[in-house]
């Protein structure tokens, strides 16, 4: 028996121990940017330093649609990171194609994540025909995020939990000003990213739907009164009232940069952009819950760790996702300020409820969760909001009326749903 | 070519030939690199996304045969004639206004001057900077509201644009821009305005022709066929420009830029529609194509070839 052989030996016996760490780092894929990028690093670093042996490589992808690109192509070459953090509104492409690992089975055997402890709300969203594909990180939604210095400024009084859609216009009015008197807006009232997910809520609040089915939908429903006027509202900020940046201003800076600049009263975001103003908001600033029309509803703004098919460490990978998603890595993240955690005793715990650190009123966003809706589980529903915000985009900076936007939204949508 | 009229022996004696085998087959050799990239990541691809074209791909399902759907999709869809629209009005004026003012900077550094090296560099630098880095930096020149180009304008009493958010300005925008990468065809110009004889010029003066008639009728005659390169070359520049409106425009305003290559790649990478994309690379192909071959066809007409002549004389 020669040297090599007995060496052969050796690895094999190495090799079968049962349970041993992975000698290869895995691979988590993030996005977002430089202060979220951070948050992730800092989880990285608790779960390398709590598990010495289980290397972690974080993988970050500055935007979201470079993100999700990146994704699919990895997919599509069969070499994904082992973890990826997805929004649920993507999950059911994935899910459709079989590119995802069901966690159902990890999920009971854990010692670690109790599914009771989870909101039903945010597990529910990544479970499609009964199987789970994502385990959830955060139960955020839809807010407004308030310059209170302006406010102050201005002496413009809060708006009150119940506050409704003229009440936020008629602030964004008194808040939108011409500060040097050069003839050019300086400071605007309201301000929100672009898009047709920023506009869901308004239509259910107005009592419209988004879909005809919301299990199987097969047509938007936009062509409603009620999802009309939920349009008309919300691009009449922009084209009638003039309270919020138009082309040109956005083009010269984004409404975020122009929020955390202190030149927005108002803007609309979801949690991810507290770890940014954390760092770089100079004024006092704070959340109110969206306003309200004829019924209180709200978007739910979901990630969760999802582990692709094509991952060859699907054990070490479910072992970050149970750090993460469990008490450790959501009261870590929640401190950071990235989310609003998904388990509820977290969320309830003062990592999150923190009164030292911003946002104050916290609370809004575990208010909100009875109000969350989903967008429906369809493997097109990417597909079908890219489509959709180019139109938002032109209604919004007035290429387009509203019922011009509405048409092709439906029309350009409809071949997405199938035949 | 010429190499092998020259050495064609009259009798192939048998050293002579395995002489000639063994440097066609070193050529061969050495050629083997470019010949097999070009089979795997060219021609590979390219048979490849013919056939897709005939599928319904969404890049992470199995492709499924639809025949021509797409194409007959493409005619009616709004979009797709949107961007046939963008590409050829910016083909009509991007390409002339390259041509001139290629071939007027080309003059220019033709010149006897000093310092002429140092000009020729200048205007050849943009050519090799990256395109997407310079496409921020005019994205950031055209800006509306802290843009240079609409202070400069502002010096002269023009209130100027804005550029990149207005419908009817983007594309004039994106047409300026493209003056920038205007060296390459300057250089080549130049390479031509060099090979004229200065004895022409010599004896058209002694008959009393002046710089313009010099110009029309010695320079652009003896320059045609550089010209026609140029034309070639700038065609199907035009009809392929992607980086400048994907990263200046995104395609916007209203669509006012959504080349047809900005309107392929939506479809293949947004909206994950691989199929439809590789049929509109088809159609881009064959648009290119025709093109290419009407200006060939046309170029018995005015490109002029010395060879030519010598020949017929000869």
């Amino acid at each position: 028996m020669g040297r090599l052989s007995v060496l052969v030996m050796v690895l094999a016996v190495l090799g079968a121990g049962c349970g041993a760490p992975p000698s290869r780092a895995i691979t988590v894929m993030v996005s977002g940017d430089p202060a979220e990028r951070a948050v992730y690093e800092a989880l990285v670093t608790e779960y390398t330093r709590r598990f010495p042996d289980r290397p972690v490589t974080l993988s970050h992808v500055p935007g979201t649609g470079d993100y999700l690109r990146r994704l699919e192509l990895d997919i599509a070459a069969g070499a994904p990171a082992d973890v990826v953090l997805l929004n649920y509104r993507r999950i059911a492409g994935y899910a459709s194609r079989g590119d995802l690992v069901p966690l159902d089975a990890l999920l009971d055997a854990s010692t670690t994540l109790d599914p009771t402890g989870f909101y039903p709300q945010a597990l529910a969203a990544f479970v499609i025909d009964d199987v789970t594909y994502g385990i959830p990180q955060n139960v955020a939604s839809l807010v407004v995020y308030l310059n209170r210095d302006l406010f102050a400024a201005a002496g413009q009084p809060l708006p009150a939990a119940d506050w409704t859609w003229d009440e936020l216009r008629a602030a964004a009015r008194a808040l939108t000003r011409d500060r040097d008197g050069d003839g050019v807006i300086d400071q605007y009232g309201f301000a929100s990213e672009v898009s047709f997910y920023r506009l869901i809520p308004f239509i259910w609040q107005a009592g419209g739907m988004l879909v005809d089915n919301q299990q199987a939908p097969r047509r938007l429903l936009l062509d409603t009164p009620e999802a009309r006027a939920a349009f008309d509202w919300f691009v009449g900020l922009y084209t009638r009232d003039h309270v919020a940046p138009d082309a040109v201003a956005e083009a010269a800076t984004s409404a975020q940069q122009r929020f955390v600049a202190g030149d927005v009263a108002m803007f609309l975001d979801s949690r991810r952009g507290v770890p940014t103003y954390r760092a770089s908001a100079t004024f006092d600033w704070d959340v109110a819950p969206l306003p309200r029309a004829a019924v209180a509803a709200s978007v739910l703004h979901a990630d969760g760790f999802c582990i692709p098919q094509a991952s060859d460490q699907h054990a070490a990978a479910w072992h970050f996702v149970e750090f993460a998603a469990g008490p450790v890595g959501q009261a870590l993240l929640a401190r950071a300020g990235r989310i609003v955690p998904a388990l509820r005793t977290v969320a309830e715990s003062p990592a999150f409820l923190d009164p030292a650190q911003p946002p104050a009123s916290a609370r809004v966003f575990l208010d909100q969760v009875p109000l969350l809706r989903t967008v429906p589980a369809h493997p097109a529903w990417q597909a079908v909001e890219t489509v959709a915000d180019e139109e938002v985009e032109r209604a919004v900076y007035g290429f387009i009326t509203v019922d011009d936007a509405i048409d092709q939204i439906v029309g350009r949508s409809q071949p997405l749903f199938g035949p | 070519m010429i190499e092998s009229n020259r050495a064609a022996p009259p009798a192939t004696s048998p050293r002579r030939r395995s002489v000639r085998q063994r440097e066609a087959l070193h050529g061969y050799v050495f050629m083997a690199p470019a010949i097999l990239g070009l089979l795997l990541f060219t021609l590979g691809p390219v048979i490849a996304s013919l056939a897709l074209s005939f599928t319904d791909y969404g890049l992470l399902t199995d492709p499924e045969w639809v025949g021509l759907e797409n194409y007959r999709d493409m005619i009616g869809e709004e979009l797709f004639w949107q961007a046939l629209r963008v590409s050829t009005t910016y083909s009509l004026v991007s390409v002339p206004l390259g041509l001139v003012a290629g071939l007027g900077l080309a003059v220019l550094l033709n010149r006897r001057m000093r310092g002429v090296t140092l000009f020729r560099s200048i205007y050849y630098l943009p050519t090799v900077i990256s395109g997407v880095g310079v496409a921020m930096l005019w994205r950031w020149l055209f800006n509306a509201e802290f843009g240079i180009i609409n202070v400069l304008l502002g010096f002269i009493g023009i209130e100027g644009p804005a550029w990149l958010t207005n419908e009817r300005w983007a594309l004039p925008a994106l047409i300026i821009t493209s003056l920038w990468g205007v060296g390459s065809t300057t250089l080549i110009f130049l390479a031509g305005l060099q090979g004229i004889p200065g004895e022409l010029y010599e004896a058209a003066e002694m008959d009393g022709a002046g710089q313009l008639r010099q110009f029309r009728h010695i320079t652009l005659p003896l320059i045609s066929h550089v010209t026609f390169f140029n034309l070639v070359l700038g065609i199907i520049g035009a009809l392929q420009v992607f980086t400048d409106a994907f990263v200046i425009t995104r395609g916007g305003p209203n669509h006012a830029t959504l080349f047809l290559a900005l309107y392929l790649y939506n479809h293949a990478f947004k909206y994950l529609n691989m199929g439809y994309a590789a049929a509109i690379a088809w159609v881009m192909f064959i648009i290119v194509m025709l093109l290419t071959l009407l200006v060939f066809r046309s170029s018995a007409l005015w490109v002029f070839y010395e060879q030519e002549r010598q020949g017929k004389n000869a």
